[in-house]
């Protein structure tokens, strides 16, 4: 259960190939043998799958965004940003 | 020309009060935004207040920008930051659901959806966009920024700033909670 507990919470970024090394091989070998977290991947994959149509639609913003977010800026009192706080690295 | 710059440029020079760069900043980050703030604001008419705030933050905190690192990742992270916050400033979960989802569901503008993912009912997207709406706001920013933004772990990570496990975990769990919610409204989801 606990090795369960480690696995399904890694489970997503190791199915996108974000978990290399070792621990990739032990999450490989374990899922080979636990129906539990066979289940869980197909219920995972599922409810992504759900997710996203539901998320999909195209959204651009409206055409006001910018000339509303430039009077807020324009309107905003002078203080910082000014170039004596800005951080370059050398 | 701002629209050849790079945004590190763009955002040091807007970090010393170049409003025409950081003009050029909002029109190249609008719809990425806008899209995040819809979702996590989960309505519509709240979704434009919620971007405009989060370009004035960015705004405000672009002194704080290292301009030897890359733009993107940390002005998400700012963005992140606001909508969480803001999301739990609301004063009920029920807030955050309300008008505006049926027009979410007609495209506002774009190539259209993925046939591959448009499986679902109008209803059924209600019901999904719903459950979305009622995960508490760190759950719902992961599976935003992964799900609309189409981000890695290892990018959410650094965005969320939190180590990758928890990234991966906190979408294992927005998901289980929507699948969750599903189900007890009576939709099969597989």
């Amino acid at each position: 259960m606990i090795i369960c507990d480690w696995v399904q919470n890694r489970i997503l970024a190791y199915l996108d190939g974000e978990i290399g090394g070792i621990r990739s091989g032990v999450i490989r070998q374990h899922i080979a043998g636990c129906k539990r977290c066979q289940k869980a991947i197909e219920m995972l994959r599922r409810a992504q799958q759900v997710v996203s149509s539901a998320l999909s639609t195209p959204v651009a913003a409206p055409g006001s965004l910018t000339v509303r977010v430039m009077a807020a800026v324009r309107s905003l009192p002078p203080e910082p940003p000014s170039g004596s706080q800005f951080r370059r690295r050398e | 020309m701002q629209s050849e710059q790079t945004d590190e440029s763009l955002a040091e020079r807007a970090a010393r009060g170049d409003l025409p760069c950081f003009e050029a900043l909002v029109e190249r980050y609008r719809d990425s935004v806008y899209r995040i703030c819809i979702h996590s604001a989960a309505n519509l008419s709240d979704a434009e207040d919620w971007a405009q705030e989060c370009f004035i933050r960015v705004y405000r905190q672009l002194p704080a920008y290292d301009c030897s690192r890359p733009f993107a990742p940390w002005f998400r992270r700012v963005v992140s930051n606001v909508c969480i916050n803001m999301a739990r400033g609301r004063k009920r979960a029920s807030e955050c659901v309300s008008l505006g989802l049926d027009e979410m569901n007609e495209p506002v503008s774009g190539p259209g959806t993925d046939p591959q993912l448009a499986f679902l009912t109008k209803e059924a997207k209600q019901a999904v966009l719903k459950a979305i709406g009622h995960l508490e706001p760190t759950l719902r920013q992961a599976v935003i920024l992964r799900v609309v933004e189409g981000m890695s772990f290892k990018e959410m990570a650094d965005v969320l700033g939190v180590p990758l496990p928890t990234a991966s975990t906190w979408v294992r769990r927005a998901l289980i909670r929507v699948r969750q919610t599903l189900l007890s409204d009576g939709m099969e989801i597989g």
